[in-house]
């Protein structure tokens, strides 16, 4: 679950793993070395969106789910 | 006596009357149909998980009923630390003094860029369908026969005396018997198999959405804590 930024200092490529930002680590920018974390003002936020994107993948299955409804109908 | 003969029997079943009758538009047809419909909705889901949650909606004020609804992004606060090179100039000639001390600065960053926001959807479908027909037919008659009878008979007959005298003596026997096997076997079994196996998987994202994360991310600007200049 990469989401990739532009280092803010340097504009450098920055890759950030939400789920290990929402842990509290911090990624260092390969270009400037300067260091990056989430703010603790909004964990709460990046959280919150987060488990909604897991019940949004979580409906994958119900693809599934579907086209064999359509084998029955067939 | 044996006899063993094979028939012919009745007509094998048609292989191509079985397959003929195979509605293979619904069976191919429909759970592609089924795949599109679900990727329709997966991508009206997402649609409206992007719109929700990474972004505030702002009603128009007022009674305009054809003002439109502003959306305006949640930003993410993130932390930068990097270091800050200090040097102290010397006294009388002696080396200044380099220390790098940690600033901290913030910015904001889009919600939107921190989803990891692959398109899901359907990205394989396999519709696989095995049929066997098996027609067999086998008739085999074995007629074994035999007869037996039995009968017994036996005569003496003596003509004549002393030493002019014929002496006959007969014995007649006959063993019969009969018995019969007829076996006649037909066999015919149909097998078929149906499987649909659906993939569904992360696509890249669409042109648009990724123009739009650029256009934020590429206006990311620092804000130092405190005042520091950086």
């Amino acid at each position: 679950m990469q989401s990739q930024i532009q280092c803010p200092l340097c504009g450098g490529s920055l890759a950030l793993n939400t789920e290990l930002l929402l842990a509290g680590h911090s990624f260092t920018c390969a270009n400037c070395g300067s260091c990056i974390s989430l703010a603790s003002g909004s964990h709460r936020t990046v959280q919150s969106a987060m488990t909604e994107f897991s019940r949004l993948k979580a409906r994958t299955g119900e693809v599934g789910q579907a086209a064999q409804k359509a084998i029955g109908k067939g | 006596m044996t006899d063993s003969s094979v028939n012919t029997g009745p007509a094998l079943v048609s292989m191509a009357q079985q397959f003929s009758g195979l509605p293979m538009r619904s069976l191919i047809g429909g759970p592609l149909n089924a795949a599109a419909q679900a990727n329709s909705m997966m991508a009206i889901t997402q649609t409206k998980f992007l719109l929700n949650t990474c972004f505030n909606s702002t009603q128009p004020e007022g009674k305009d009923k054809d003002g439109k609804t502003t959306l305006t992004p949640i930003m993410v606060t993130m932390q930068l630390t990097r270091g800050l090179i200090d040097e102290t100039p010397g006294e009388g000639g002696k080396p200044g003094k380099v220390t790098v001390e940690p600033l901290q600065t913030t910015f904001e960053l889009p919600l939107l860029t921190l989803i990891p926001l692959n398109s899901l959807a359907v990205t394989d479908v396999q519709v696989g369908f095995d049929m066997e027909v098996k027609s067999s037919y086998s008739d085999e008659s074995s007629q074994q026969s035999s007869s037996s009878s039995h009968e017994q008979g036996s005569f003496d007959a003596k003509i004549g005396e002393g030493f002019w005298s014929v002496e006959v003596k007969g014995s007649v026997s006959h063993d019969s018997s009969s018995s019969s096997s007829n076996k006649a076997t037909y066999q015919k079994s149909n097998n078929a198999k149906y499987t649909v196996s659906v993939t569904a998987g992360q696509l890249p994202l669409p042109e648009g959405v990724t123009t739009i994360i650029q256009a934020y991310t590429s206006n990311i600007s620092p804000v130092t804590v405190g005042g520091t200049q950086s």
